[in-house]
């Protein structure tokens, strides 16, 4: 929906959007069409992205890593992507959602260009 | 039951309505067909021979999970016997499994034509209770053998298997079988019926599609022999209560669903049309059920922390911290036509969130979940501050953002004109009713605790002690109507009082935040006839305005509501009050064959010697079916103090003995005892002459 905002709320910093999570630690795959293309390493309180190789705890399908950015940038809503056949997780699925949904809260992404951030951020 | 109530089973998120012959025909009215993550895979399903519709002998209800249908081909006169029996048997799995067998019983063979007719509208649930018709293209084919039915719009696909374990005729509108049965001999065949979603993406490693298969089957009933196996045992003198607490397990079997992401199983809200992550309903039956299987609380809290809010989005009314109230799967959320993916629409699951965390902790001694979801906790505490209280008054109001999507009422008691002034008045928005201040107030209680204990941080449990009881001074000074001596509903969005008299008072006792004065003025009030039905506290006074005694809720009585009545009587030493509600709804209960419904009518008991049933009440519906999970704490006053198992019990006569044997907590497993030495008030539960 275009009137939501990503870690703010009537232009103030929203508590409990962004936060470190230590339960997040790992690296999340990224599949696009069938091949890993790269990861993300999950620190708690960030997120690099990295190139594919290494093992991984959950790897993340989507038909592009554009959807994927949107993901991030809160512009697709990580349940309706699923639910339109764009987006799967596979491996540990609790970490896979805990990290979208971080993502989706804004964290930051390391390694990434423009198209992680999010709206104003 | 009826001969004409529809025969449900169900695991999980997939269920299937039928008839009692084990046919479905879905229409506006009759919500019969095979529904998986809130999508409806099958709409039509009729078995006929040679034409005929078989006739019903009888259905049983096997398990939660499987049904058999006994069946004939009757002759039409009671002067000729029939010939043939049939018998359909039905257990669900990711779609759901169907034997048909038929006997020939005469001394002649017989070639019948048994035919199947099978069709999809693949209804979201949303469309099956609004009657909304379909944006996508509907399809049918027939591929290698199996019919399949199924569904597109965009990248949006499902689809329906059916298939048979021996050769059929398929056709789109069905599958045939052309049957030759010798004299005194059978024909049978195992038909699957498979719910398919399609994605676009490519998966270098694909998951199995979900076809029923016997060992499901048999592990579902494994799971459920071992649910009940693990559970308290009762024994009670009173014997309907063995039947009553039995129901409640398997029904609460019957309702959990495991998601995928946090281990273990939640409960689902209510079937048919609950079938679902709900914040509200979820945390309250936990809360019920904590005593006899904690392991739902700490999955529940896990999950609704995983999808906890932190944005700022007016459509799914979410905000950073809040809990979600509603998370659906179907068609209509798939393309934001719903705002359930999830909805954030209600007011109290955040403060439920914690209450129910700290609960669990001091049952369990489990404080590993409680430094697990500090942040999560924290978190819940800022929305409560921050965006629960809207315009900064200090209580929690609520507002839907989009009117055409939101819910209007955010609190339990969520139907439109719930929230009314006593002369009927539907009171404005923004609205903070009495209950969210009580439910802040017990929340702030119980994180001061975990703060100091658990997560080491005794400033913030101090200030959280002092904002509680800033709120309690200043709750018992603003809600409190003196010349009806109650607290009112509500303020509404002029923080004008509400001045209905409602079942709402009685949370109230349950939080802690009325004085001691005032919870006596409650008390009296819910045990009057105004309230109380004989059966059960009524969720509005029959002296109000827009009290209705099949009004859903404005005057009918909700099990689960008493039974936190019931428990905050408890609270403040109302013994023998408390034991009175217990009792009458357990034999409620009973007159409902051991299943509490979601509501039923708020008739005086002088007037009936049933309760009247609601017409359109879920059931069975969770927290429903926790309500005598939650008498039974009651009667037995069980309670924690994160060592000791604390049993101080008050048992109405008529219920004599009760003993929960194997109770688990932080003390490993223990038994409690109870018998009867309150005197009840008798005149309140006498039944009509």
């Amino acid at each position: 929906m275009g009137d939501r905002e990503i870690g703010a709320g009537e232009g103030q910093a929203a508590p409990g959007a962004v936060r470190r999570d230590d339960r997040l630690s790992g690296r999340l795959g990224i599949v696009v069409d069938g091949k890993t293309v790269a990861a993300l390493r999950m620190d708690g309180g960030g997120a690099t992205l990295e190139p594919a190789e290494g093992p991984t705890r959950a790897s993340v399908l989507v038909t592009s890593m554009d959807e994927l950015q949107r993901m991030a940038r809160g512009e697709l809503n990580l349940v309706v992507a699923s639910l339109r056949g764009s987006l799967s997780v596979r491996g540990d699925v609790g970490f896979a959602v805990r990290a979208l949904r971080a993502l989706e809260a804004g964290m930051p992404v390391e390694g990434a260009g423009q198209g992680w951030k999010a709206q104003g951020g | 039951m009826s001969s004409n109530e529809p025969v449900s089973i169900l695991d999980g998120n997939t269920f299937v309505v039928s008839d009692r012959r084990g046919d479905m025909e879905a229409t506006p009215i009759e919500n019969h067909g095979l529904f998986l993550n809130d999508t409806r895979f099958l709409s039509r399903w009729v078995l006929t021979i040679d034409g005929l519709r078989p006739t019903l002998l009888s259905a049983d209800d096997l398990a939660y999970f499987r049904v058999q249908f006994f069946l004939a081909l009757t002759t039409g006169t009671i002067y000729v016997d029939s010939k043939l029996s049939i018998v359909r048997r039905r257990s669900v799995c990711d779609g759901f499994r169907e034997d048909i067998e038929i006997v020939n019983h005469d001394r002649q063979p017989v070639t019948l034509r048994v035919h199947l007719e099978a069709a999809s509208d693949f209804a979201d649930l949303f469309e099956v209770k609004d009657k909304l018709a379909k944006k996508g293209e509907l399809y049918r084919k027939i591929d290698n053998g199996h019919l399949l039915l199924g569904y597109r719009r965009d990248g949006f696909r499902r689809e329906t298997i059916i298939s048979s374990s021996v050769p059929a005729e398929v056709r789109e509108e069905g599958l045939t079988f052309e049957v030759y049965l010798e004299p005194q001999s059978s024909w049978s065949t195992s038909l699957d019926v498979a719910a398919v979603f399609l994605r676009a993406i490519r998966d270098p490693k694909p998951r199995a599609q979900g076809h029923p298969r016997n060992e499901d089957h048999a592990e579902l009933g494994r799971d459920l022999a071992k649910w009940v196996d693990e559970a308290p045992r009762l024994v009670a003198s009173w014997e309907p209560l063995g039947n009553i607490y039995k129901r409640s397990l398997i029904d609460l079997a019957a309702l959990r669903f495991t998601t995928g992401v946090t281990p273990g199983a939640l409960p689902a809200a209510g079937l048919p049309w609950f079938m679902a992550i709900f914040g509200r309903d979820s945390l309250i039956t936990s809360f019920q059920a904590l005593p006899f299987a904690p392991e739902l609380a700490a999955t529940t809290l896990r999950t609704l922390a995983l999808f906890q809010g932190h944005a700022m989005d007016p459509f799914r009314d979410e905000e950073p911290g809040k809990i979600l109230h509603e998370l659906r799967l179907g068609e209509l959320t798939a393309f934001e036509e719903r705002p359930h993916s999830p909805y954030y629409g209600s007011a109290d699951g955040t403060m439920l969130f914690l209450v129910l965390l700290e609960e669990y902790v001091r049952w369990t001694g489990d404080r590993d979940l409680a430094r697990e979801l500090e942040l999560e906790a924290r978190a819940a505490i800022t929305w409560i501050d921050r965006y629960g209280d809207r315009d900064g008054d200090g209580y929690v109001e609520y507002e839907r953002h989009i009117a055409e999507t939101g819910l209007d009422n955010q609190c339990w008691k969520d139907s439109w004109d719930s929230i009314a002034f006593a002369d009927g008045t539907i009171a404005p928005t923004p609205r903070a009713t009495c209950e969210l201040q009580g439910y802040v107030y017990d929340a702030k209680v119980r994180m001061a605790r975990l703060a100091r204990d658990v997560w080491g941080d005794p400033g913030w449990a101090s200030a959280l002690e002092q904002q509680a009881a800033e709120l309690k001074q200043r709750f018992n000074r603003d809600f409190w109507i003196p010349e009806r001596s109650f607290f009112a509903l509500a303020l509404d969005g002029k923080k004008r009082k509400v001045d209905a008299l409602t079942s709402n008072i009685g949370h109230l006792l349950w939080s802690g935040i009325a004085d001691d004065d005032k919870a006596r003025s409650c008390v009296q009030h819910l045990m009057s006839d105004d309230l109380f039905s004989g059966w059960g506290v009524r969720t509005m006074a029959a002296t109000e305005g827009s009290y209705n005694p099949i009004g859903y809720h404005v005057g009918t009585v909700w099990p689960h509501d008493n039974s936190i009545i019931a428990w905050g009587l408890r609270r403040y030493g109302y013994k023998a009050e408390s034991a009175t509600i217990c009792r009458a709804m357990l034999e409620a209960a009973n007159l409902f064959r051991g299943r509490l419904p979601e509501a039923f009518g708020g008739y005086p008991r002088r007037q009936t010697h049933y309760p009247v049933e609601y017409p359109t009440a879920c059931s069975p519906q969770a927290w429903a079916t926790g309500a005598p999970l939650l008498f039974l704490r009651a009667l037995l006053g069980l309670d924690s103090d994160e060592r000791h198992l604390i049993v101080d019990p008050a048992i109405p006569e008529p219920l004599g003995q009760i003993e929960l044997l194997d109770l688990p907590g932080c003390w490993g497993r223990m038994d409690a005892f109870g018998r009867a030495r309150e005197t009840v008030r008798e005149a309140a539960v006498s039944s009509p002459a």
